[in-house]
């Protein structure tokens, strides 16, 4: 006997806090240039990465307002840091049951650790984008996020919509059973690329977020299940097709 | 034979045998040359020389009796002449008369004139003596009241040259005393300079010492960087002015919007405010801003510097 079942028993929403802090690599590994060369080639580079990431009329303000030069200095010893939460949702694509759907919002402050001031908040949305089961085998999603700076405390904040991608790791070491999890232990990776077929890598990583919740100490598992898939419903697209044509035919 | 003169029968002068009137009464003196001629002739030559002779009397007669018209008309002239003259001269006697009589008369008011007005010198010469008298014993009196002016002048003149003296001689004390007190007060003056010049010296190094108390940041736009030269000559001034320029606070090859001087605390205002001023000799469109930000130490200044 067949066991079909709703593909809605497979959506998983979770809701998430986070600490995201800032990385600015070397320029070179042996460290030859001399250390105010490095300071200001850290200072070009933050320039760049939040003038992108801020708009430059905002990150101007938060120069103006702090310096750049402490900010450089906290920034380099992660005591500027972001805080924020997200929900975040994933279930498998109705159409194509070898890919799942992830989508989400949530919000953040960038604070300053020396006296919990926050600097700016703003918002994002996960984009709804469709990856392969495959990419959880292989242990992460890439998502695309619009990031939306809404307040500078005490300034005169403008509107700034910026596109990141975070590259989430999944725990996979349940694979062969199509049981996956968010990897609360390692940070995920945070990309500001020039562009959006720009490849992922050490030049456009600028931090890592590290989840708040540790779920396995506490017992509170959150599990992204795709066992079974064969058994779920596989008449969506026919339906859809439908669909469409009835609202073409209205 | 020598010729014998013609004797004037009327007044007995002798005249030349030429004359045929007397020079003396104008007598006619022609028969007295006739009975004068000596008979000398013999028949011949008697005529002929009688025939000459005859002929030059002739010829004289009728010399004569041309000189003898003219004479007649010259005494009718004078004769003439006199009776005008007569009448002439008695019309001028009587004029000479009339006048006479005038100026008799003109002279006898003119001389009773004059006694009158010797009278009357005589009455003002003693006038005059009076006056004179008077006048002599006024300007005696006077010389006497001038003397002792003068000497009363002549004393004052004294007192007033020892005065003078007196005067000259306060006038260089008190002109030694001013010079002196203008050495001293140059003396003054000059050190007052120097002691004020020492404290703006002074104030000025403390200044210097209080602008390197504050700390300055700079950012250094990187689309619009400042060439070396400018960047260093900038730096120079503010060091010359105490401001320390540490590397570790020059944030350079960064985005700056706007050149602007940024303080944060108001006590920092006028440190701003100087800066600012300074780097206006090179950014004329540097603008000075207070951003109230209490979390930051209110000896930090923001430079903000772009082209």
């Amino acid at each position: 006997m067949a066991h079909v079942v709703p593909i809605q028993m497979a959506r998983v929403n979770q809701t998430e806090a986070y600490t995201q802090t800032f990385d600015f690599q070397s320029p070179h590994e042996d460290n030859a240039l001399h250390l105010i060369e490095q300071m200001q080639w850290f200072n070009q580079r933050i320039d760049d990465v939040f003038s992108r990431l801020l708009g430059e009329a905002n990150w101007q303000q938060i120069k103006d307002r702090y310096g750049l030069g402490a900010l450089r200095d906290e920034l380099l010893r992660k005591d500027i840091y972001v805080r924020g939460f997200f929900n975040f949702s994933t279930y498998l694509d109705p159409v194509s049951p070898e890919f799942f759907m992830a989508e989400g919002m949530g919000r953040f402050f960038l604070v300053r650790r020396k006296n919990q001031a926050i600097l700016l908040s703003g918002d994002f949305y996960i984009l709804p984008d469709r990856h392969s089961t495959k990419d959880l085998d292989r242990g992460y999603v890439i998502l695309d996020i619009a990031l939306i700076l809404s307040r500078i405390p005490g300034e005169v904040t403008y509107l700034h919509e910026t596109s990141l991608k975070y590259k989430i790791y999944f725990d996979n070491s349940l694979k062969n059973e199509s049981v996956y999890r968010l990897d609360y232990q390692r940070q995920h990776e945070v990309h500001l690329p020039l562009s959006g077929v720009e490849e992922l890598g050490a030049k456009t990583r600028i931090g890592g977020m590290q989840l708040d919740a540790k779920p396995d100490l506490a017992e509170q598992f959150k599990l992204l299940d795709y066992r079974g898939t064969q058994f779920i419903r596989s008449d969506y697209e026919k339906m859809l097709r439908q669909s469409r044509q009835r609202r073409l035919e209205e | 034979m020598g010729e014998s003169g013609v004797i004037c029968p009327k007044c007995q002068q002798d005249n030349p045998e030429s004359n045929t009137f007397c020079g003396k009464c104008g007598a006619l003196l022609l028969g007295e040359r006739r009975r004068n001629i000596m008979p000398v002739a013999d028949a011949a030559g008697e005529i002929h020389q009688l025939a000459e002779t005859t002929l030059q009397s002739v010829k004289k007669e009728a010399h004569f009796i041309e000189i003898s018209t003219l004479d007649e008309i010259h005494d009718k002239a004078i004769k003439w002449a006199k009776v005008q003259l007569f009448f002439l001269g008695s019309a001028v006697s009587i004029l000479l008369m009339a006048l006479f009589i005038w100026g008799y008369k003109q002279f006898s008011d003119f001389e009773r004139l004059i006694l009158d007005s010797q009278n009357e010198i005589t009455a003002l010469s003693g006038q005059l003596n009076e006056n004179a008298t008077q006048v002599s014993q006024d300007s005696t009196r006077v010389s006497e009241q001038a003397d002792t002016f003068g000497q009363t002048i002549q004393q004052e003149f004294q007192r007033l040259k020892q005065l003078s003296q007196r005067i000259n001689e306060i006038d260089n004390t008190i002109h030694t005393e001013i010079q002196k007190l203008r050495s001293e007060l140059l003396a003054s003056l000059h050190e007052a300079r120097n002691l004020q010049e020492q404290a703006k010296s002074d104030r000025y190094e403390i200044e210097k010492i209080q602008n390197s108390f504050y700390e300055i940041f700079f950012q250094i736009d990187g689309d619009h960087p400042l060439d070396d030269t400018r960047q260093t000559a900038l730096f120079a001034l503010l060091t010359q002015n105490g401001f320390l320029v540490k590397d570790r606070n020059i944030v350079s090859r960064v985005s700056v919007d706007r050149p602007e001087v940024i303080y944060y605390n108001a006590e920092a205002g006028e440190k701003a405010r100087l800066l600012t001023n300074l780097l206006r000799k090179n950014f004329p469109g540097m603008t000075l801003r207070h951003l109230d930000h209490k979390d930051r130490d209110a000896r930090e200044i923001l430079i903000k510097l772009r082209n």
